[in-house]
């Protein structure tokens, strides 16, 4: 069980298994969110692009250096930087 | 002599063109980046289009 | 003022003042441009950058509304500056603006619960909205149809399948406007969350900042969003803080998340909706998906990316070269009836050394540039750009650049302006700076007549378009290096976010394409017949006086003495043009340049190109047309190759022209772009840093190519 803290002093709990990050995922696969992990203002807008835990999302592919990263979220398509995927909590399916 | 004079008209109104876009402030060169310049507007809605 | 029908029962909102909102991508801009068609104006909002548009539209029953363009929106409870603005219009809180009286929602059909976010929002202030559904072609060839009446139903406002890119739907929509409905909110979250927000919702509705319609959501913003610096907060007082700590301690105790509330239930709610009224096809992938496999592959997509720009730039050279030729033939017919028509003179040499020299040897490279932007802008309209970001981020944050500056430098090789005033949209102020400071140095359309004279009159035909790439990549390298530079020398600021979308890809809207086409060849057009034109004139009087007349004397006795003629005429023009005004101020600049390997005439040209680089080639072509005696060829390219120093040698080689292109690439020669930075940084301190090391840059790497080519044995 671990314990991430979130503002006000809110806790959230998840299990283990739950570890893994966006940025962890292989280009074609595809995973349940968990959580976000970020400073306040990345993780609103994450957020609000439909990063909301359960959403389904897919890594769609990574571009040449292996950074940006391409996600199918909500069906469209989203470029972010591989710093701010590792923030996203996922469940691989 | 007609030819000279023409000529020389020719100048004046070029220079007094110059002087006058300077003068309003159109800056010696391009019309770029004024208001006025239909390509700068055009450029800037396609910028508006894409960031929203 | 508008006509009640009678026997209608739908409740019409009396319309004067309209918002348009929407996503960005959601073709807000097209939608809002078809709606006013050519009577809207561009303004600012006080204290910020953001930019206000406003027009007038015509609505189904004849009235007229205005309409303001509220900047693009994920979501209207963020904090970045362009959705506090749009909050701020909504809620009728900016100073000097009246609230709409009903909201036109634009929505990407191809993208619907994302969408669907911001509607829902925007459906929580209050106001009467209409949803204009955009690109349902897109949904449809996407296999996923949506029933727009069954959203109408769902969502409690009316809805408008449109397809902005062809116009389809635009009669509905007008007519639909005066039918905007106020909604409910449709979502409820659990019970300790309501019962925890109702304490802050009557505190709110008792401040009276907002519309009474709009207090629910408000609440709602306040208890998930709103940080301490809030203005609301501030302006609400004391017990509106109690109220809103109270509301934040009982989310707590009940284990609630209060940044993820809102957007958890708000997706549910749009999830749902979509579910009901959306097909989605089990397929699932969509041919911008295939063509997006090769695009941005890691191995094919850069390389796509150089086939797609040598394309562009032997095209460029390849196509235009027979409307070239035809230009160059119709100013030497000119010339010609012009000489026979007005006889010998002064004016007959202005008109055909200065004007026709000058501004025919200018307008001879309309074809290229109309190609240029051809290409330009069908790369941008199909949709490619997103995907050459997404290629580029990498290598952009390399050095030191962030992912928004893309938009803007591609912007640069069109004219470095709009592209300095495109960072408008970075909200890192010191990224902002960096990339102002290098979008000169990004080769812009006027540099294209300069590179494609000497290219032509220099370099073999095989290599001439990769000689053109080398110029465009050195100048991307250059400011890539320089981007790298002065983020060391200015000081680091914090790495921001890159989040971007990738839009599906579109069929091209040619009618779009071409009008952007005959928009700048106009422009170019209508330059050259203005400014070039003056300043050819002048020019030319500089070059032709004064008249020594010794030189004259000199030139008769040396064909007395029996020198041969030709060789004298040539020699006395050239004498002649040394001693004029012109040749004088090229004289002076001469030991600067020499090393550089250009001459006085050269430097004549560099001179005037201040003006406007294009200016250059008027330059050599009066130059060389007034010190010119041998009129077997009128193009400029021929009498660059045939031109000659006093001592009878080639003046110029392919060396001498790659020299000087090296600097055009470097050289910072636009005064509107230095008048553009000082207005952006407010100071006069950048551009001149501007011009300074974009000069120093300009030379040094002029001297590298022309002294490190002799010394590699290139150029006699």
């Amino acid at each position: 069980m671990t314990e991430i803290p979130l503002p006000d002093g809110a806790i959230l709990r998840t299990r283990e298994a739950d570890h893994e990050s966006l940025a962890d995922l292989v280009p074609g696969q595809t995973a349940v969110v968990c959580c976000v992990r970020q400073g306040q203002a990345k993780r609103r807008r994450l957020l609000e692009m439909g990063f909301v835990s359960g959403t389904e999302l897919r890594l769609v592919r990574t571009a040449p250096l292996g950074d940006p990263i391409q996600v199918e979220v909500r069906g469209y398509q989203l470029s972010l930087r591989r710093a701010d995927a590792r923030g996203i909590l996922v469940r691989s399916v | 002599m007609a030819q000279t004079i023409g000529a020389l008209t020719i100048l004046a109104a070029a220079i007094g063109y110059l002087a006058w876009r300077y003068a309003t402030r159109r800056a010696t060169g391009n019309c770029c980046g004024e208001p006025e310049c239909p390509a700068v507007a055009q450029m800037l809605d396609r910028i508006r289009q894409n960031t929203g | 003022m508008h006509v009640e029908s009678s026997s209608a029962a739908s409740e019409r909102t009396r319309v004067h003042h309209l918002a348009l909102a929407g996503n960005p991508n959601s073709g807000k801009t097209s939608v809002f441009n078809r709606l006013t068609g050519l009577r809207h104006r561009i303004g600012n909002y006080p204290g910020v950058t953001v930019e206000r548009v406003e027009g007038t539209v015509k609505l189904g029953d004849g009235a007229e509304a205005q309409i303001v363009d509220l900047p693009g929106c994920y979501s209207l409870y963020s904090n970045a500056p362009d959705e506090r603005i749009a909050r701020d219009a909504l809620l009728g809180l900016l100073p000097d603006s009246t609230p709409p009286d009903a909201v036109i929602a634009v929505v990407d059909a191809s993208n619907l619960e994302r969408n669907l976010y911001f509607v829902t929002q925007l459906m929580e202030t209050g106001l009467p909205v209409c949803v204009a559904l955009n690109m349902v072609d897109i949904a449809e060839r996407h296999g996923k149809p949506i029933d727009a009446a069954l959203l109408a139903e769902e969502l409690g406002v009316p809805v408008v399948p449109i397809v902005a890119r062809s116009g389809k739907g635009f009669d509905e929509l007008r007519a639909a406007i005066p039918r905007a409905k106020v909604s409910n909110r449709l979502w409820r979250m659990p019970d300790t969350a309501e019962n925890a927000i109702e304490g802050l919702r009557a505190a709110v509705e008792k401040t009276g900042m907002v519309p009474d319609a709009a207090v629910e959501g408000e609440a709602i913003r306040l208890a998930c969003h709103a940080r301490d610096e809030d203005p609301y907060l501030a302006r609400g007082g004391d017990e509106l803080r109690v109220a809103l700590h109270k509301a934040r301690d009982m989310l707590v105790e009940a284990g609630i998340d209060r940044e993820a509330l809102e957007s958890e239930f708000r997706y549910a709610l749009c999830h749902h909706i979509v579910e009901r009224v959306q097909q989605s096809s089990p397929e699932g992938r969509n041919r911008s998906e295939a063509v997006d496999r090769i695009v941005t592959h890691p191995v094919f997509g850069p390389i796509l990316y150089l086939a797609v720009m040598a394309v562009m730039f032997q095209g460029v050279y390849a196509w235009a070269g027979p409307f070239m030729d035809g230009i160059d033939a119709g100013m030497s017919w000119l010339g010609e009836h012009v000489a026979e028509m007005l006889g010998e003179g002064m004016l007959t040499d202005l008109l055909v050394d200065g004007v026709l020299a000058g501004v025919g040897g200018i307008l001879v490279f309309l074809p290229q540039i109309c190609l240029l932007f051809f290409f330009l802008s069908l790369l941008e309209d199909v949709g490619y750009m997103a995907r050459a970001a997404f290629l580029a981020d990498r290598v952009m944050r390399g050095v030191g650049l962030h992912g928004k500056a893309f938009i803007p430098l591609m912007s640069s090789f069109a004219c470095a302006i709009p592209g300095i005033m495109a960072t408008r949209s970075m909200d890192n102020a010191r990224d902002r700076l960096v990339t102002m400071l290098i979008a000169p140095l990004i080769s812009c359309s006027a540099r294209l007549p300069v590179y494609a004279l000497l290219i032509a009159a220099f370099i073999p035909k095989g290599y001439q378009g990769l000689t053109l790439l080398s110029m465009y990549v050195l100048s991307v390298l250059a400011a890539l290096g320089a981007a790298w530079v002065l983020r060391r020398f200015v000081v680091r600021g914090e790495p921001s976010t890159f989040l971007m979308e990738l839009p599906s890809y579109k069929v091209p809207a040619w009618r779009h394409v071409f009008r952007t086409v005959g928009n700048r060849g106009w422009v170019f057009v209508r330059q050259a017949g203005t400014v070039i034109l003056a300043i050819s004139i002048i020019l030319w009087f500089l070059a032709a006086f004064p008249k020594s007349d010794e030189i004259a004397q000199e030139a008769e006795q040396r064909i007395e003495r029996g020198e041969d003629a030709d060789v004298v005429a040539r020699w006395e023009s050239g004498e002649q043009l040394r001693n004029s005004y012109a040749g004088k101020m090229g004289l002076m600049l001469e030991p600067a340049i020499r090393p550089l390997g250009f001459d006085w005439r050269i430097g004549v040209g560099l001179v005037t190109s201040f003006a406007a680089r294009e200016v250059l080639v008027s330059t050599l072509g009066i130059v060389f047309s007034v010190g010119d005696v041998d009129e077997t060829s009128v193009a400029l390219r021929d009498r660059l190759r045939a031109a000659k120093l006093p001592n009878g040698a080639k003046a110029y080689n392919g060396l001498v022209a790659i020299s000087i292109m090296v600097f055009f690439v470097l050289a910072c020669q636009c005064m509107a772009t230095l008048a553009v930075i000082k207005r952006e940084t407010n100071s006069w301190r950048w551009p001149i840093f501007v011009f300074v090391y974009m000069t120093a840059l300009a030379w040094v790497g002029s001297f590298i190519v022309y002294q490190g080519g002799l010394a590699l044995g290139f150029g006699t």
